[in-house]
């Protein structure tokens, strides 16, 4: 039974769906002030408060992860946010290093209020300068000279005593100390010279034992007295380093005084510079010496004697400035935690507390610190490191082979900066739900999720609010102004790109290519204002530069190498459509989809999935129609069918249910051996009571059929079925609108299946009557009478092969 | 005496104890002429070898204390080391004027014997004037040249 073409034509989605146009805008748009305000118009308040909610709560945990699209402008958001926080929470306090005296391998951290660590460091080297001249000075006064003089006089005179008595017990004895290079020999004198061996032999033998007894006596006090010289000289020693210690004290708490009282209020810092001064007046020798030469090789650099006081500034704030807002592009474990930097000396690694460097973590510390989480998840050692240092409030600086206990050597352990940092993670939503599902410990410290809306109500405000957006972006951009069909036309553009007429995209990135990509053109016919055509430029030179897939497959169509058919009428055979997603751009195409049926145990192949090229929704989107088709048709008997259905010349994989309504009209055709318009495309999903469902990308979709049958030639017979609840997302491109406004192609809107059946077989599909019968002639009846054929069928040949095994 | 336009020969006799600039100085107010000569003498000190003559003489170590004995081998060392002490000494005393010096090394008991043959040529004897407390004194008063002593007491 034909269907009436009136019947076909209430289907027909009326021109004014197709594509909703901006009204005309009352006045040019003021450009909003900020990206904050911007965003303020593009209803994004979820997020924002959100984000000004965990600013303001200041306790553990409160750390926000902001989810949205790339390209939406989520870092200049959370940065102005972040910043208008900051500018009320005032500077957080200097960081430096300082040398530990007592264990150098172990720097201690100095905490400063905002804008004094600079002082501070500069203090120190001026004092160190000072010291530098003034220790030797005090060296040179007479003063000291005079004492030095007088203690050395005491002690050689000590030790002559010691030799005079010696040489004078000697000389009573008549015995002559000699002095040699390297010591002493006692030798018997007469009238003043040594005697030998003949001379000693002619002395009485009385005489000659007195010599014996005596040199051994002198001898042994000899050596008595030789082993205590180094008590001697260490007690002279003892007391030159107590009056060089004086010396060096006096002069080094003079200058220290004055410095000492401009940190009063920080005792930590005054008990640094208690234990500088102490290390100073232990190390004076080398402040004396320091100007000397430096000895090559192996020998310290004298000037390193003046570093060891020197102040290494981690973390630097100004007094009076806003608390810190950091980004890190680049959040390496380094480059987030700090390191250790070493330097090269004679063929070894060295380093030394000056060599600290902080992290991102620290310059934000009392602030905020803005990441991209995939960044963080992908770099080694981050993302555990972060959480460490949020778990611990504190930071320490250490290489992660450190922290992993794979380094052996001696470095350094500089103390650990207690941390105070708001962590702003930005990232898509699947990195979020991944992190909450998979991290045990993420929403224990991302308690605060901002979430950005990726479109937004196409309301009559709002379009206004995005024409001051779109004024913004120009602005911001510094580009020629754009007309107001300019701007009418972009708010169109950004409801194609959500996907839908009733909202705009929020997606600032892909805006702002568009109003740079349109007022390229604009500049190239030398317009002093971007237009209408500039727009359209713009995107057609966008959709060119992308479009070498599409054109393949088109051309492909159009040789024959891919069957499509648009005219004609087919059984088991219907055009469905698919979507290629390339990333920044996607593009839609025909599929044959066929199918076969014959007798059968009551199952419906999805060969996509046999195959392994079905995705689970496919699969499932099959099972759903092979039970609604089941449910439909001749629900008293066994359905007796064996159905099959493929995406023709599919190679790649298929996923989504957009194509079950199409499948199942296949599969009904292949049924009741109707046939199907092969000028009509046909999307959407159907459910199991047969009603038809909205489906994604339903306008490249159209788009990518409407571009096959242009090439061919449209002929009024061409259209499209979708789903009805799919007319609000139309935003189709102005030649399809012109298309079906001049009746060359067509577009079709159901909501249940014997809709698409009367578009796509052009016969009227039946109700069932009073009885429970459908008309005679129509679709669904041939449908129902061949499964009731195919059940009897079925049980014939099961009762003859009962039969026939009773006989065997 | 000697025609003044002939070169000069100055004699130095010098001990360990010497005072050797001095002894230079005194030296050089009696060179005239850059080809004059100078020879060294250095005089062995003969207590050394006396005393290690004896057989209970023992060296008692400066840094250590400890005793070691005295021997002709250790006294000749010592005078070894004098002399190549004295002799670096003066020639970089000698290379700073830019003069040449000869060096020679005698023993006390010869030193009369060979400058009396010497000082048959020699215009000035310069001798470190401890040498007056010495056995050899004696003989050195007695040369035909010039005799010079110096010393901190001269």
């Amino acid at each position: 039974m034909t269907a009436t073409s009136d019947q076909i034509r209430a289907l027909a989605v009326p021109v004014d769906h197709l594509r909703k146009v901006c009204p005309p805008l009352a006045d040019q748009a003021s450009p909003a002030d900020s990206p904050l305000a911007a965003a303020s118009l593009l209803s994004q308040e979820r997020a924002i408060e959100s984000l000004r909610f965990a600013f303001r709560v200041d306790r553990d945990g409160y750390n926000v992860f902001v989810l949205g699209p790339v390209g939406s402008h989520r870092h200049v958001l959370a940065e102005d946010l972040a910043k208008e926080r900051a500018r009320e929470k005032g500077a957080p306090p200097d960081w430096c290093y300082v040398n530990n005296f007592a264990d150098p391998e172990k720097p201690r951290a100095l905490s400063l209020p905002a804008g004094r660590g600079t002082g501070f460091r500069h203090d120190m080297e001026n004092l160190i300068e000072e010291v530098r001249f003034a220790i030797p000075a005090a060296f040179e006064e007479d003063d000291y000279k005079n004492q030095l003089k007088a203690l050395e006089e005491e002690s050689q005179k000590e030790i002559q005593t010691q030799w005079q008595s010696l040489k004078e017990m000697a000389a009573a004895d008549g015995i002559t100390v000699l002095q040699t290079p390297t010591g002493y020999v006692l030798a018997p004198v007469r009238d003043g010279e040594v005697i030998d061996d003949e001379e000693f032999d002619k002395l009485p033998k009385k005489e000659r034992k007195r010599i014996h007894a005596a040199i051994k006596h002198l001898s042994d006090e000899l050596q008595q007295r030789i082993e205590h010289m180094p008590a001697l000289r260490k007690k002279y020693h003892g007391r030159l380093r107590e009056l060089n210690q004086d010396v060096t004290a006096h002069t080094v708490k003079a200058l220290l005084e004055d410095l000492k009282s401009n940190y009063d209020d920080l005792p930590e810092v005054l008990a640094y510079l208690d234990s500088a001064q102490q290390n100073i007046i232990d190390n004076a020798k080398a402040f004396r010496e320091s100007d000397g030469p430096t000895l090559p090789f192996l020998a310290q650099d004298p000037s390193s004697v003046f570093e060891a006081y020197e102040v290494n500034l981690v973390v630097s704030n100004e007094v009076g400035a806003s608390a810190p807002v950091v980004y890190e592009a680049n959040p390496g474990y380094t480059n987030l935690i700090g390191k250790v930097e070493h330097r090269a000396e004679m063929g070894a690694l060295v380093t030394d507390y000056r060599m600290i460097r902080a992290g991102a973590l620290l310059r934000a510390n009392g602030g905020y610190l803005l990441l991209d989480a995939h960044r963080v998840l992908t770099r080694p050692f981050v993302w555990e490191a972060l959480k460490q240092c949020l778990f611990a409030k504190q930071v320490r600086i250490e290489s992660p082979a450190e922290t992993l206990g794979f380094v052996s050597t001696t470095s350094l352990q500089p103390e650990p900066l207690p941390l105070d940092v708001k962590i702003v993670m930005i990232g898509e939503r699947w990195l979020y739900y991944l992190l909450s599902r998979y991290d045990r410990e993420f929403n224990g410290l991302f308690k605060i999720a901002a979430d950005f809306d990726d479109d937004i109500e196409r309301s009559t405000d709002n379009v206004h609010a995005y024409a001051q957006l779109i004024s913004h972006r120009i602005r911001e951009h510094e580009l020629l102004p754009f007309s107001e069909a300019a701007v009418q036309r972009v708010v169109e553009e950004r409801a194609r790109h959500a996907g839908d007429s009733e909202r705009l995209s929020t997606h600032i990135q892909s805006l702002d290519d568009l109003l740079v990509q349109a007022e390229y053109w604009a500049r190239q016919r030398k317009a002093g204002r971007v237009d209408n055509e500039d727009i359209t430029a713009a995107i057609e030179g966008s959709e060119r530069r992308f479009s070498r897939v599409q054109q393949r497959i088109v051309d492909a169509i159009q040789r024959d190498t891919l069957l499509i058919d648009t005219s004609g009428s087919c059984v088991g055979q219907v055009n469905g459509l698919s979507v290629i997603d390339l990333g920044e751009y996607r593009f839609g195409h025909p599929v044959r989809i066929t199918a076969t049926t014959r007798v059968g145990t009551g199952d419906v192949v999805d060969i996509e999935r046999e195959a392994k090229l079905g995705g689970a929704i496919h699969s499932k989107g099959v099972m759903i129609l092979s039970s609604a088709l089941s449910a439909r048709y001749a629900p008293e008997v066994p359905l007796s069918l064996h159905g099959s259905i493929v995406f023709e010349q599919s190679y790649g994989g298929v996923d989504g249910d957009s194509a079950s309504v199409a499948e199942l009209c296949a599969l009904l055709s292949s049924i009741s051996r109707v046939p199907i318009r092969q000028s009509i495309a046909c999307t959407g999903s159907i459910n199991q009571l047969g009603r038809v469902q909205a489906v994604g990308g339903v306008n490249e979709k159209i788009e990518g059929y409407f571009e096959v049958c242009r090439e061919r030639g449209l002929d009024g017979t061409h259209g499209v079925v979708i789903p009805r609840d799919n007319v609000k997302h139309l935003m189709l491109r102005k030649e399809i609108v012109e298309a079906v406004n001049t009746e060359q192609f067509s577009i079709y809107a159901v909501q249940y299946l014997d809709e698409a059946l009367v578009i796509l077989t052009g016969e009227v599909p039946g109700q069932r009557d009073d009885d429970g019968e459908f008309p005679l002639g129509t679709v669904n009846r041939k449908v129902e009478d061949q499964l009731v054929r195919y059940a009897t069928k079925r049980r014939e040949f099961a009762e003859s092969a009962g039969s026939h095994e009773e006989d065997k | 005496m000697k025609k003044t336009n002939e070169k000069r020969r100055i004699i130095l006799a010098v001990t360990e104890r010497s005072p050797l600039r001095a002894l230079w100085r005194a030296a050089k107010e009696h060179l005239a002429d850059p080809h004059d000569e100078i020879i060294t003498f250095v005089v062995h000190d003969d207590r050394w070898r006396r005393a290690a003559s004896l057989p209970f003489t023992r060296e008692v170590s400066r840094a250590s204390g400890r005793h070691q004995d005295f021997t002709q081998w250790r006294a000749a060392q010592i005078d070894d080391e004098t002399a190549a002490r004295l002799a670096r000494q003066l020639k970089r005393i000698a290379k700073h004027a830019k003069r040449q010096i000869a060096f020679e090394i005698l023993p006390e008991a010869n030193v009369g014997d060979v400058l009396e043959q010497l000082t048959i040529t020699a215009d000035v004897l310069i001798v470190s004037s401890e040498l007056k407390r010495r056995p050899v004194y004696a003989k050195l008063v007695e040369l035909r040249c010039k005799l010079l002593f110096v010393g901190p007491e001269e």
